[in-house]
Formats: structure tokens, C-alpha cells, sequence
């Protein structure tokens, strides 16, 4: 055993991720060795920093929310706050939330085009107009009326709209800024969509369905036969209360 | 009846005594609270959701975090960004060949006590700014001290991916500790390379099957 040959392994030897006979070998060429075995000495070291370094207790609140999860047997329990109107705290069952543990189930397709249209950023077709002015806009390009997300809202701008697509569904875009982050809000026909995964919430009873996907939150709900959805990194409850605001 | 009742009040807590690691560990990935907090409730959720896959008998520990993590990955990573950190980091030089003897023992000597109290501050500081692939793989075997095996069916992987991301991942965090060890002053900057680490260095580590085979072959 040379140093070139020790170091390759050094790390699986740390780790004990070697075989008997390889160890071995391993052990003899530390005991002779000064330079691999101050390495050696140094990752062990490093590794049980990183260990104490990174302990960490749970917040008593985290606590608290998961033994209600487990309670519940894996269903959300929402509390709903800062919403307009007296919302009562909804407990959510997750009956819209179908599939196995394969990633692409628990978040349906539509979520996941939804925040790929607001990840992607793709630049608006009209950006120096009004919000009422895009409604009218969209006469002719596309064949639903669409309504803006929520005039004369606190801490939000309008920043443009543009044709999209959610899935087959033709689409009505549309970029906000609310509370200083990037806010997009889809129009689109419900049409024979089935959205499955995320939970869902009663805000006034109507139901609002949030999903994550990608380190972006998607908040939608149902209006007769259309879809109004937002997406951005806001957090869930802002989003459905954005939605809630304007319904 | 009874026994399901006992089965299930096991399992939850089995699950609940997870906890702090699962927190520790979502901390470190999303490194945010907020965020941290929404992930280790994400994957409750989906634990009690699907607690029938749960084989009984296997591996609680690593179950729970193989969920964490595929949550991590497919709902809280930005992958756009993810992307540009791999390719910076293939770019950073990597360090071994910089330390020399004197430096790593007293890098390693726990009797130290000056370089020992900023040593952890320091590692966890730079462990957070790791490209995310590479600070999983130590946050998994480093930290919470699963096998390579273990990883490797947790992210999916192929179990020579998970090592050379951990061998990645450690050396740039050794190259950290170089330059802070420089900065404050604790060692001289790095010279010339010791002449018994050639290019060995610059290389990620052979996988072990592959060493397995040059055995048999010589052997
Ligand atoms: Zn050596």
C-alpha cells in the first residue's frame, strides 16, 4: 500500500465501508505512515464537529404541530389567520390527495405546470397598462372572460399579463407584485381537469386546494366551469388569502 | 384489535423520536426556518399518509428520512439554482494536496481548544453553503450516519454517485478550513504539495466494486 492508493480509500476506510482484508491493509499503512494518518485524524475530527455542530432540538411549536399530525393520521389540520373574513379554522381532510409515495403522484400535473409558467418567467405581452385594462385585453385571444385578481389590494402592483397554457387548457397570465415578491395568476377552464395531491382548505366554504413543488407554493380554487390559481414563493396561507380576497 | 392498536402507537413513536435529527436535518437543507419547520410536517404527513408502506421490522430511521428527502428535492428545491452551484463546484480546486503534515496534526489534535471552538462554527458555516447534492450526502452519512448503502436507496442513486459526492463534499469543506486556518492566522498559506500525494489527489475515489474486481484479477 502506497499513499496514492491510501487516500483513494481513505474516506470508505473512515466510514468502515471497506472490506475485511482492505481494512486491514488500510490500518497497517496508517500506523506507518504520519502524513495519512494526520488526514485521517483530521476527517475524523471534521466529521464529529459536523455532527455536534449540526445537533439541533425541534421547536416545542414543531413539536406540538407533528403529534397533531400523527393524531390525525396524515391529515392537515389548518388554522386559518389574517383572512378578511371571520374564517373559521377548517380541518382539511385529505381526500383529494391520491397516489403512492412516488414523487410525481403527490403533486398533481397541473401544480406542476402551474409553477413552471411562474418559474420560468417568460417576459408579458402588455406590461404598461392597468389591471383593468388587461381584462379587455384578452377579449379575442382567448374564449373566457377573465377577471383581474384582486383590485385595489394592499402592497401589490400590477405587472403585465400575457397568453399561456395550463396543461391542454388555454390560459389567462398574469404577474403581480405583492408584498415586494413575484406573484403569477392563472385564469384557466376547469374543463375535465382532476387535480389530485396538496391539501385543501375551507376559507368561508369555499374550497381552496395549495400544493408545493420546486421551492414555490400554488394556491387554487374553483369557480364554475374556470380555475383561478396563484403561484409564487409567498407562503401558502398568503396565496389562498390573496385567492379568498377576490372570490 | 389490541395488537394493531399496540403496532400502531409503536410506530408513531418510533417516528416522534426522530424528530430532533429530522428538524436538524431539514434546517441544514433549507437552511430557513420557516421552511424547515413546513418540510419536517410535510413529511409527517406523508409518513402517517402512507404508514402502510412501512414495512415493520426494516429501518424506521432511514424510511423517515428517505421521505424528508424526497421531499426536499422534488417540492422545496429551486432546481434552476441547484444546477449553477453543481457546475461552480466542479470548478473550485480541491485541497488535499495543500495540507501539509504539521497543519493536519494540528488540525486533528482535539487538545487544540483555540482552533476547537471556531473548528465547528466554521465547518457547520461552510457545510451551509455546500452545492445542495453534496451537502445531502454529508448531512446523510457524516451527520446522521446512514451507510453508503443506505444513501444510495434513500436519493436513488447509484452507490458510486453518493460517495463521490461525499468525497466532494468533505474536500471542499477541508478547503475551507485551509483558507479560515489561513486567514486567522493558525497556519501559513499552503506551498508546495507534499511529494507523496500525486495526482491521486485531484481524482474521485475508485468505486469499491471496482477495486473489488483489481483484486480478483491480481488475486
Ligand atoms: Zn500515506
Amino acid at each position: 500500500m502506497n499513499c496514492a492508493t491510501s487516500r483513494k480509500f481513505i474516506d470508505a476506510y473512515m466510514d468502515g465501508e471497506l472490506e475485511p482484508g482492505m481494512m486491514l491493509e488500510m490500518e497497517g499503512h496508517m500506523a506507518a505512515c504520519a502524513d495519512c494518518s494526520a488526514l485521517h485524524l483530521l476527517k475524523r475530527r471534521m466529521q464529529r464537529a459536523l455532527r455536534e455542530g449540526c445537533a439541533m432540538e425541534a421547536p416545542a411549536a414543531l413539536r406540538q404541530s407533528v403529534r397533531a399530525i400523527a393524531a390525525s393520521g396524515g391529515r392537515r389540520r389548518w388554522t386559518m389567520v389574517a383572512l378578511p373574513a371571520a374564517a373559521a379554522a377548517a380541518v382539511l381532510v385529505g381526500v383529494l390527495f391520491v397516489g403512492s409515495l412516488a414523487p410525481s403522484d403527490t403533486v398533481d400535473a397541473v401544480v406542476e405546470d402551474m409553477v413552471a409558467r411562474h418559474a420560468r418567467a417568460l417576459p408579458m405581452e402588455i406590461a404598461d397598462a392597468r389591471e383593468d385594462a388587461a381584462a379587455s385585453w384578452f377579449q379575442g385571444k382567448i374564449d373566457f372572460p377573465v377577471r383581474p385578481l384582486s383590485p385595489g389590494l394592499k402592497n401589490a402592483s400590477f405587472e403585465g399579463a400575457r397568453v399561456s397554457n395550463v396543461r391542454d387548457q388555454q390560459a389567462a397570465q398574469m404577474t403581480y407584485l405583492v408584498d415586494g415578491r413575484r406573484v403569477t395568476f392563472l385564469v384557466f377552464p376547469a374543463a375535465d381537469l382532476t387535480i389530485r395531491g396538496g391539501d385543501v382548505r375551507t376559507v368561508n366554504g369555499r374550497e381552496y386546494l395549495t400544493g408545493r413543488r420546486n421551492g414555490y407554493n400554488v394556491a387554487l380554487t374553483r369557480e364554475g366551469d374556470m380555475i383561478y390559481a396563484v403561484s409564487s414563493d409567498l407562503s401558502a396561507n398568503r396565496l389562498v388569502s390573496l385567492l379568498a380576497r377576490g372570490r | 384489535m389490541r395488537r394493531n392498536r399496540q403496532h400502531e402507537a409503536e410506530f408513531e413513536q418510533g417516528c416522534m423520536e426522530h424528530l430532533d435529527s429530522l428538524y436538524a436535518t431539514a434546517m441544514k437543507l433549507t437552511r430557513n426556518r420557516t421552511e424547515a419547520d413546513e418540510l419536517v410536517q410535510d413529511t409527517y404527513l406523508r409518513a402517517f399518509r402512507f404508514r402502510s408502506s412501512f414495512a415493520p421490522g426494516t429501518n424506521l430511521r432511514a424510511w423517515l428520512f428517505r421521505i424528508l428527502t424526497n421531499t426536499f428535492i422534488n417540492d422545496y428545491r429551486r432546481a434552476r439554482h441547484a444546477r449553477n452551484y453543481v457546475e461552480r463546484a466542479a470548478a473550485e480546486p480541491l485541497y488535499d494536496e495543500v495540507l501539509n503534515r504539521h497543519a493536519l496534526e494540528y488540525a486533528g489534535n482535539p487538545e487544540n481548544h483555540v482552533f476547537n471552538a471556531c473548528f465547528q462554527k466554521e465547518l457547520t458555516a461552510a457545510l451551509e453553503e455546500l452545492p445542495e447534492e453534496f451537502r445531502m450526502a454529508v448531512l446523510l452519512c457524516d451527520v446522521q450516519g446512514f451507510s453508503y448503502k443506505e444513501i444510495a436507496e434513500m436519493l436513488e442513486l447509484p452507490m458510486g454517485t453518493v460517495m463521490s459526492r461525499l468525497h466532494r463534499g468533505r474536500r471542499l469543506l477541508q478547503a475551507r478550513l485551509v483558507d479560515w486556518a489561513v486567514e486567522e492566522g493558525i497556519r501559513p498559506a499552503p506551498s508546495i504539495p507534499p511529494a507523496c500525494e500525486d495526482a491521486a489527489q485531484s481524482e474521485p475515489p475508485v468505486p469499491l466494486d471496482d477495486f473489488r474486481r483489481k483484486k480478483e484479477i491480481r488475486g
